[in-house]
């Protein structure tokens, strides 16, 4: 769930683009020339899959896969989230453009952390069982964190918004669980065919 | 293809220097956000869509990017009164829904939906790759234009390969529903979307550094500021005082 114009209050605005902006200065400081397509073309990968609209019950949603994304992508997370999110809000109306800070933030940064915490232990693991364990557990702390964030900054905006944060929460709870199954199957099939991607 | 919608017309601003409407779209987005009267708001909301009405071109893709937009805001409409205090407009289950909270919501929902109107009006006739260069151009650092350029070139070769597979897919039979076996499916093929960009990725460095790629795209279109450009940046500064002022 992406935030809209509008919503947020200036200092939230001015807070979440600096995080962003520094985290987005700090990797870029750490990509080599060289592992930029790469890095493109997985964040284009996962662009794409965002894209795809899968059926959870009898509603039909969209993943972000952002655990995913940040298992592969570990620091680079941060500008390929940013480029992408400025190309969802300045062609497809997903998110605000004052918002786009909040947006990167709430998304790289659980991204961040999941690459932090389990792309060591996922490399390491030779059980195909643990290896699916692991990456589920990633794909939803990640949703969880996203969904988190985005209750804080909204929060921070004006505590007014605490229905409004439920309700969005309340809607992120079946996207979780997805979240989770697929980061599992994705993971376990890399495993097998590409081990290579995550080492 | 591509999934990057254009609107095909030109409207009148397709003459002003793509750096200065980027400029000014940043300008006048914050001051949009910073705006807290809702007779100001109502007011730019009504200019910005008579001007992109006006300027020409398809409105149906204007129209869906504001259904996008909206959903998020449906969220903020529906329950953001339900929480500040003040005069009742009804009551739902001994919950009060506020006037005044509605008045809130809806200079919220006349934000957002202007600086995507702005947005349209000033880049939806400019291909994201001019966009790139200019971006480049006001010296947002090299790594991330590079990643937006890849971005939007091989989105399209990504998403074509992913529905290709999904096609193949459903030739065998495939049909999507709430199951394990649904998800392992689509497991299985993101994985291979992941494992074949990668792949792609490492074809296209090679083709890259063959032809001594240095970090760096270069823009045959030439980029001057010219009178014209100057009068509508400085219209825009205008435009985003008073916005904040009022």
């Amino acid at each position: 769930m992406h935030i809209a114009d509008g919503v947020l209050s200036p200092a939230v605005i001015a807070g979440t683009v600096i995080l962003s902006v520094g985290g987005i200065g700090m990797s870029l400081k750490k990509i080599q020339h060289d592992e930029i397509p790469r890095v493109s073309l997985m964040a284009a990968a996962c662009f794409v899959v965002s894209m795809i609209h899968i059926n959870i019950g009898p509603a039909s949603t969209h993943l972000n896969l952002s655990g995913l994304t940040g298992l592969l992508l570990g620091w680079s997370a941060f500008p390929a989230m940013g480029s992408a999110l400025l190309l969802q809000c300045l062609f497809f109306g997903y998110g605000g453009l004052t918002a786009w800070g909040a947006n990167t933030l709430n998304s790289a940064f659980p991204a961040l952390c999941c690459f932090l915490i389990f792309r060591p232990i996922i490399s390491r693991s030779s059980k195909e069982f643990n290896k699916r364990i692991l990456a589920a557990s990633a794909g939803a702390l990640a949703v969880i964190g996203n969904c988190l964030m985005l209750a804080a900054s909204l929060y921070l905006s004006s505590p007014d918004f605490l229905a409004t944060i439920y309700a969005i929460l309340i809607s992120q709870l079946p996207v979780i669980i997805a979240e989770a199954v697929i980061t599992a199957f994705v993971v376990s099939f890399l495993g097998r065919v590409k081990p290579e991607i995550f080492s | 293809m591509s999934i990057f919608v254009i609107n095909p017309g030109s409207s009148y601003l397709s003459r002003i220097d793509p750096r200065c409407r980027l400029v000014s779209i940043f300008v006048l987005a914050i001051a949009i956000a910073l705006c807290h009267s809702i007779k100001t708001a109502l007011a730019v909301f009504f200019i910005l869509s008579a001007s992109s009405i006006m300027s020409g071109g398809d409105s149906s893709h204007l129209i869906r990017r504001l259904i996008e937009i909206n959903l998020f805001m449906m969220f903020v409409l529906l329950l953001l009164p339900f929480s500040i205090p003040g005069e009742v407009f009804f009551t739902l289950a001994g919950y009060n829904y506020s006037l005044d909270g509605l008045m809130v919501a809806v200079l919220m929902v006349l934000k957002a939906n202007s600086i995507m109107v702005l947005i349209y009006l000033l880049i939806g006739c400019m291909d994201p790759v001019r966009i790139a260069h200019s971006l480049q151009a006001l010296k947002i650092p090299s790594g991330f234009v590079q990643i937006m350029f890849f971005m939007i070139r091989y989105i399209d070769v990504l998403y074509d390969e992913c529905k290709k597979m999904l096609i193949a897919a459903k030739a065998r039979g495939f049909s999507s529903g709430c199951n394990i076996h649904s998800f392992r499916t689509y497991g299985n093929m993101f994985g291979m979307l992941f494992v074949r960009s990668l792949e792609r990725s490492e074809r296209i460095y090679i083709a890259m550094k063959c032809r001594g790629f240095r970090g760096r795209y270069y823009s045959m279109a030439s980029m001057r500021v010219k009178l014209i450009d100057r009068v509508f940046l400085i219209l825009s500064f205008l435009l985003a005082a008073i916005i904040i002022y009022l």
